[in-house]
């Protein structure tokens, strides 16, 4: 199901949260929807599914406007980052009540939700009570519990913000083998950069209430439209200078490029900038160990520079050393007055 | 905590627990005394005298202690009720007035009910709601619901609208989020304010009294004589009568309660 | 916050009803204070009947009696309920059986324990057998009058040993909360038990305990049964005396119990002021914190 919002703008208690809200989901895409606490993420997502009614703007779903739906008829499901979980009903129960609310028979029930107990990995814990399972486990019952619903549209809000880092490698494994094997349009509201990055087909950044760019991984992470959509991906540096006649200057380096003359900042990511030791205008003041690789600070030329490395023990806080941008990994954007 | 301290807690907590229970032995005792005259310390012989002057008929305290149980349930299904809807208005919505409203949720708490009843008696006789049970009724509930509206209004709002939001969108309609989920979530605060509410109206003595005239005898009104009597086995086996109904009405609430729910906790006696 | 405009009201209608038959009670017991009587023929506003209520020794000292029972009785609740609530939750009990027993004088009436209080602490009751038992005394009479008296005494114990474990119910909760997260903490900065609970447990409890002590004052005050049960002769508490000259038949004595009525109301009045603004400053504690 294609799934578009238009000039959607939402309100809570005279508060401004959402402004000018334009997004297309084509069918059987998996979008995320990324951006810090308090921009209005989930929110939207309650937008779509009918929780909260947008002061302007229309929702489709195929081409339909269906802003007049009652949430419980959108076919739009959310699982919430509290999971929600009903503690008057077991696994069992708590997975088959969509089906319960459609009225279909007990006997369905029960293999519809031993299907789905299969499909997220948690078969024959059905009778066990919601107390008596781990937080991994609990988020396989809510996954399961919302697609008992045969959704339209799966809206999922910080699903694994809850658990550690190798279980929540091993959910996103599951999302992503779910939505290949069903191919429900998801939209997945997260504030991971990297979890982004790793399992959507296109991101939407949201800053203060506003989508600030929606493209897919590469070309968000490569051409990120201003400074901060960059800075949400991770450190950078920048080094101001000017084009003209097609080469952009600075202190530190200088290179072609296409853009029109005016004044810019040089955008290199830690990576995009090697180390070389022996003279230089570089020294170093900082090294961040991180296991395989390490963050180098550098003070020089004016400037500091955040470069990483595989770690080398060679590498000590007061080395000389010389730095080599690789400016085939530079990104020119506009230059404003510095951040 | 250190071991001392903890026994000496212990023990102060067990004298605690003796001065609750002593006098309920002691009327539990004194209620099957057949005389217990001064000096004696314990009764030398035991009857079921108090009872049967009770359960005997003549008195016709059976029929009154029945009737008092029926009055008490109706106020505390009212209580519940309407505490329940108001709460959800005061945690879900934001309103015109809600300050107002949050002023009469306390009202008859701060002022004296004997104060309301004298005002209201002369309005309740022009409109016909003295001497009777429904303006009996009327008043025991306005006493109960502060009690039921603040626990209604606790428990609601440590549920919030999340579950409801959550069966919304798993396609479950108004009418049946009500059934599955916002009731049975509900229940340990509407056993708790039932028999909140239950105790307050059948514990009700100056209010009946003066709203229900000679007309309405409630089981505490017609205790209160007998308890002022000389003969204290009477007045024992009374208050006996009056524990034990009460603690029954509880036992049968929450069994009830356990019936709508799979969950195993107790609600009044945790 | 939902959007269905109309639903809250709807929803409060059976409060709002009730809430303005209590005020109409209320009301009217002013009204007929202030001599508007229309009924008996009177139609004048006038002070006079709470000057002349001020003017006897008699009703003067019933009003002094009923704010000596509610002020020392209620005092006397939340100082031990709080120690009790403490007790409780030092020692880990706050769910079983304690809690069980604490919650059994909520079910016991007024009227009952009044008769507790006559079976054990009168001259024929059990205390005094037992001193009798003990060769302590030798008649009845040798047993100290301790009920009907001038210092209220019978009626006070009566009133604690419903209103203490009532606070302790109230304040517990809170308590055991904060003792466990905020009191911790305490600790392992090195507060003693005594300085935690001094500096730390009982300020964040204090709105919570101001709160039932201002519930447990405004019904002493105003409550019936104890002292009809357990008063003196001579003076009668407020309520008691009310009743008297409410039922008196001759009807002229209505505006004398409705001045009665009247201070008490004034009295609980100035309690709600106070607890409104109570309500404000916990909101603003709250608010601040987030």
């Amino acid at each position: 199901m294609d799934l578009q919002c238009r000039n959607i703008h939402v309100s809570l208690e005279q508060k401004k949260i959402l402004t000018d809200i334009n997004l297309e989901i084509k069918s059987g895409q998996l979008i995320s929807l990324l951006g810090p606490s308090g921009c209005g993420k989930s929110t939207l997502l309650k937008t779509i599914a009918g929780l909260l009614p947008p002061d302007q703007g229309e929702i489709l779903i195929d081409g339909k406007v269906i802003n007049h739906l009652p949430a419980h008829k959108r076919g739009t499901v959310i699982v919430f980052q509290d999971l929600r979980l009903f503690p008057n009903m077991n696994v069992e129960e708590n997975i088959a009540f969509p089906l319960k609310m459609r009225g279909v028979s007990k006997e369905i029930r029960h293999k519809k939700a031993s299907e789905l107990l299969e499909m997220v990995q948690l078969e024959g814990l059905g009778q066990r009570q919601i107390t008596q399972l781990s937080g991994g486990q609990l988020q396989r019952v809510a996954l399961a519990r919302a697609l008992a619903t045969s959704p339209q549209i799966l809206l999922l809000d910080e699903p694994f913000s809850s658990l550690d880092e190798n279980l929540r490698q091993d959910m996103r494994n599951l999302l992503l083998d779910l939505h290949k094997q069903l191919g429900i349009t998801t939209i997945m509201v997260t504030h991971d950069p990297k979890e982004a990055l790793m399992i959507s087909d296109k991101i939407a950044i949201m800053l203060n209430g506003r989508i600030v760019q929606y493209d897919d991984s590469r070309t968000l992470y490569n051409c990120p439209a201003n400074q901060a959509v960059a800075d949400y991906f991770g450190p950078a540096n920048y080094i101001e200078g000017e084009v003209r006649a097609g080469v952009f200057q600075s202190d530190a380096v200088s290179f072609r490029t296409t853009k029109k003359d005016g004044r810019y900042k040089a955008m290199f990511r830690p990576t995009a900038v090697k180390l070389s030791t022996g003279h230089g205008d570089y020294r170093i003041i900082r090294i961040d160990y991180m296991g395989e690789h390490s963050n180098i600070t550098l003070q020089g030329n004016g400037l500091q520079i955040l470069l990483t490395v595989i770690s080398d023990d060679r590498l000590k806080i007061g080395d000389q050393a010389a730095v080599e941008f690789d400016t085939t990994k530079a990104i020119l954007l506009e230059g404003e007055a510095s951040s | 905590m250190n071991t001392r301290g903890i026994i000496v807690g212990k023990i102060l907590l067990a004298c605690f627990a003796l001065t609750v229970l002593i006098p309920i032995v002691v009327i539990l005792v004194w209620s099957f005394a057949a005389r217990w005259p001064w000096p004696i310390l314990l009764p030398h012989s035991f009857s079921l005298r108090g009872l049967q002057e009770i359960f005997g008929g003549y008195s016709g305290a059976l029929q009154v202690l029945g009737s008092s149980i029926v009055l008490s349930l109706i106020v505390a299904l009212l209580a519940v009720l309407i505490g329940t809807m108001t709460a959800r208005s005061l945690v879900f919505y934001n309103f015109y007035g809600k300050k107002l409203i949050e002023l009469g949720t306390i009202l008859p708490i701060i002022i004296p009910s004997t104060v309301f009843a004298m005002g209201v008696h002369v309005l309740f006789i022009r409109f016909g709601l003295a001497d009777n049970v429904v303006g009996v009724i009327i008043v025991h509930l306005i006493c109960a619901l502060p009690y039921t509206i603040k626990i209604m209004t606790d428990v609601t709002a440590a549920f919030g609208g999340k579950l409801e939001e959550q069966a919304s969108v798993l396609g479950a309609s108004p009418l049946q989020i009500l059934k599955e989920i916002t009731l049975p979530c509900l229940l340990p605060g509407i056993i708790s304010s039932a028999c909140m509410a239950y105790i307050i109206s059948f514990s009700q003595y100056f209010l009946t009294l003066i709203i229900g005239g000679g007309n309405v005898k409630t089981f505490a009104v017609m205790m209160v004589p007998y308890l002022q009597s000389g003969d204290r086995t009477i007045a024992s086996a009374y208050s006996l009568v009056f524990i034990c109904s009460a603690l029954l009405v509880f036992v049968i609430f929450e069994k009830t309660a356990k019936r709508f729910t799979k969950n195993g906790s107790n609600y009044f006696f945790v | 916050m939902k959007n269905f405009r109309l639903a809250p009201y709807l929803l409060n209608l059976p409060l709002v009803i009730l809430s303005l038959i209590f005020i109409a009670g209320i009301v009217n017991g002013l009204l007929q204070s202030f001599g508007l009587i229309p009924d008996l023929g009177l139609y004048e506003f006038t002070f006079k009947y709470y000057l002349e209520i001020f003017k006897r020794p008699d009703l003067l000292g019933s009003i002094g009696l009923s704010l000596y029972i509610s002020l020392v009785s209620s005092l006397l609740a939340a100082v031990f309920g709080v120690l009790l609530s403490l007790l409780i939750v030092m020692t880990g009990k706050a769910k079983g059986l304690t809690m069980n027993i604490v919650k059994i004088p909520i079910i016991i009436p007024h009227i009952v324990v009044a008769f507790f209080v006559i079976a054990i602490f009168s001259q024929n009751g059990l205390l005094a057998r037992l001193m009798y038992s003990l060769g302590l005394i030798s008649s009845q009479t040798d047993f100290p009058a301790l009920l009907y008296t001038d210092n209220a005494f019978g009626i006070i114990l009566a009133y604690l040993w419903k209103e203490i474990p009532f606070v302790a119910f109230f304040v517990i909760t809170i308590m055991a909360n904060i003792s466990s997260t905020l009191g911790e903490a305490a600790r392992n900065l090195g507060a003693s038990q005594w300085q935690t609970f001094w500096h730390v447990t009982l300020p964040l409890c204090l709105p919570s305990i101001k709160n039932a002590f201002l519930i447990v004052f405004a019904f002493s005050l105003g409550a019936y049964e104890l002292p009809y049960l357990l008063g003196a002769t001579m003076p009668k508490a407020l309520p008691v005396q009310a009743y008297i000259e409410y039922m008196h038949p001759d009807l002229l004595h209505r505006p004398y119990a409705m001045a009665l009525n009247g201070i008490m109301f004034f009295v609980s009045l100035f309690i709600v002021v106070l607890y409104y603004r109570l309500l404000q400053q916990n909101i603003r504690k709250v608010n601040g914190s987030e």
